[in-house]
């Protein structure tokens, strides 16, 4: 059974007598222990649906709609106590930004106990203490950052206390918004071994938001492909990226520089993502696209599901 | 200014004074920090540079002393043999024109209250070029035109947060190459754009660059970009040039572990290649009272007890491609 199903998202932002429609009909799931990479443009939509999954959107100004069931219950509908136990005790977020959410006038280990002592009210002292010097060592910090503050750590390190809090109470799901790209590639490196070990360990499913395609390459299993709020593609990392069905998907891994191999030209995608406050007839995709053809400006594409629990939404998807 | 106008760096040094807390409660002891130690090189005219290392190596100092936002403790930077100090105490505008520099946030690179037209006019306006008003708003309309930003004429009357980053960090680019600048130093440029916009920004950048015959250092954490652009390449460790060469060369047979470290770590999304990643423990330390060895030993998957004793010597290791190590026979 998964773990995590999203049934026919929509996300809209009310902004001055606008509508924008961040999030258009996305469906998926995630099974226990799954690790699915949401790739896409800066504006595509990707953290929206991470943060409207935890309801962390602004209420007056986004409307959510569709199911999120997480282990049978819909995320969407339940009170906002029932949420408040499922929020960083079984799923948890880390963000792109650890520095700006860690307190600059606190040490890093009272900081870490704080948030211990608000989900479990009864622990000890002493016991917080070990558990914390135990998350810490999880991730590869000496246990002298207990009594450090925020600013005498790296960016580096700073990311890895983040990611301890996230594992505080063995989520069953961690969600990473960006989290190693402000990184050093050594230090992002490092990080991402640390991430897949933990995941193995502590059966962890995660849900990894980011643009660089090759950080999903090394560390997903499974792909989500996001363009102005659509899931154009969907399927296991290995198959997309050896043979992406949608012209899209093929942009993205273009203008991704190779190390080896022949110094061709590097092709970005032409264009910018279109106004997402007016209604789109045809293909969201089609003012940019390569391929495109007179269906694709009247029609909008379905969802075609192919084998192995691919999906792309294009016209021409699965015709060659 | 023949063809041959050469950029040359001979031993550049940058250290900074550190006031650390000493024994006693009111004591301070002085530390140095060497954030650019001992740096030479060369570049001629419309040769791309490449720089990588990661962060806190002393790439972004570099950069800064080659601008002269930062004065060197010593060392010198002669262009075409000509001192920069001379230089920029006879005719700072003229040395402006000779480097520039293209910075890594766009947002932050313009005034947030002046309008693109303002922007590029009051440059050149600055820098005496064109004569009238009009003038000067018709080469920049005409160079926005050439790089895709079109029509220009929407463009001109709007405010940095009106554009997005990669528009911005193309008219940064732009405005930078109106004073056909001899020497562009481009600081991280990509690094905050997107995966789609990225790759239009260095073919921008690469195109400029031939055309105008000006010469690139292009500073980067990201190898696999810093490839498609460089035609040679600098590694660079706490301040330190630790290995240099032609860029295939230096990428596809790497000699110095720093090197290979690097690009082992380097992702690809070429799914077939599995490289042995060489893992390396922790970050850069601070350069601080580095010892007399390799300033790599520490962190060196390959150290020895010499690597502690003397720092290793440039070694060439084919034509053109130098490394510091004790551990290559050089030829």
């Amino acid at each position: 059974m998964a773990l995590l199903s999203i049934k026919n998202e929509n996300v809209i932002y009310k902004v001055k007598n606008k509508n924008i429609h961040a999030v258009n009909n996305v469906s998926f799931d995630i099974e226990p222990q799954d690790s699915l990479g949401i790739v896409g443009e800066s504006g595509s939509g990707k953290s929206t649906l991470a943060l409207s999954m935890l309801r962390l959107l602004p209420k007056k100004i986004a409307e959510v709609s569709g199911e999120v069931i997480f282990e049978d219950r819909n995320l969407l509908t339940i009170s906002e106590d029932e949420l408040r136990d499922i929020r960083w005790k079984e799923i948890s977020v880390v963000f792109q930004k650890s520095m700006n959410s860690l307190s600059p006038i606190h040490k890093i280990g009272s900081q870490m106990s704080d948030i211990y002592m608000l989900h479990n009210k009864t622990a000890s002292k002493a016991e917080v203490k070990n558990k914390m010097t135990e998350l810490l060592e999880l991730v590869n910090l000496p246990p002298r950052v207990y009594t450090m503050y925020q600013h005498e750590l790296s960016g580096g390190m700073m990311q890895r206390v983040s990611i301890a809090l996230s594992l505080m109470h063995n989520p069953k799901l961690i969600i990473m918004d960006e989290a190693t790209t402000a990184l050093d590639v050594i230090t992002q490196g490092q990080i991402l071994n640390e991430i897949k070990e933990l995941e193995k360990r502590l059966s962890i499913a995660r849900i990894m938001i980011t643009h660089d395609m090759s950080v999903v390459a090394n560390t997903c299993k499974k792909i989500a492909v996001m363009y102005a709020g659509y899931l154009v593609e969907f399927g296991y990392v290995d198959d997309v990226i050896s043979n992406p069905n949608h012209p899209y998907t093929r942009g993205l891994l273009k203008s991704f520089p190779t190390l080896k191999g022949e110094r061709g030209v590097l092709r970005g995608i032409s264009g910018s993502l279109p106004d997402l406050s007016v209604q789109h007839d045809g293909c969201i995709f089609e003012s940019r696209c390569p391929e495109r053809s007179e269906s694709c400006h009247k029609e909008k594409p379905g969802t075609v599901i192919l084998e192995n629990g691919r999906m792309v939404m294009c016209h021409s998807a699965g015709r060659r | 200014m023949g063809d041959n106008y050469t950029l040359e760096v001979n031993n550049l040094f940058k250290h900074y004074t550190q006031r650390i807390k000493g024994n006693n409660r009111f004591s301070t002891v002085k530390k140095t920090v060497k954030a650019v130690d001992g740096i030479s090189f060369k570049l001629e005219a419309g040769e791309v540079m490449g720089v990588i290392g990661e962060s806190g190596c002393g790439k972004s100092t570099l950069a800064k002393l080659l601008t002269k936002l930062e004065y060197p403790t010593q060392g010198e930077i002669l262009f075409n043999g000509e001192s920069s100090d001379e230089m920029i105490k006879k005719d700072r505008l003229r040395y402006k024109r000779t480097i520039q520099m293209v910075f890594q946030n766009p947002f932050d690179t313009f005034d947030p209250r002046n309008s693109i037209e303002k922007i590029i006019v009051e440059t050149l306006k600055m820098h005496n070029i064109g004569k009238t008003h009009s003038d000067r708003v018709s080469t920049a309309i005409n160079a926005m035109e050439k790089i895709g930003l079109s029509p220009a004429g929407d463009y001109l009357h709007r405010f940095p947060h009106e554009l997005s980053g990669g528009q911005l960090q193309r008219i940064s680019i732009l405005r930078t190459m109106l004073l056909k600048p001899k020497f562009l130093i481009a600081d991280e440029p990509v690094s905050m754009l997107d995966v789609s916009v990225r790759a239009d920004i260095i073919k921008m950048l690469q195109d400029l660059v031939r055309n105008s015959d000006t010469a690139l250092i292009f500073i980067s954490h990201d190898i696999n970009t810093t490839r498609y652009i460089s035609d040679k390449i600098v590694v660079m460790y706490l301040g330190r040039i630790v290995e240099s060469g032609t860029t295939d060369y230096v990428l596809h047979n790497p000699v110095h572990p720093y090197t290979k470290t690097l690009i082992s770590n380097c992702a690809s999304i070429n799914m077939d290649e599995k490289t042995d990643v060489i893992k390396i423990e922790g970050e850069p330390p601070t350069p601080i009272d580095n010892g007399p060895g390799c300033y790599f030993a520490p962190r060196c998957y390959m150290k020895k007890d010499i690597c502690f004793k003397e720092y290793p010597e440039q070694k060439v290791i084919e034509e053109n491609h130098f490394a510091s190590c004790h551990f290559i026979n050089s030829n």
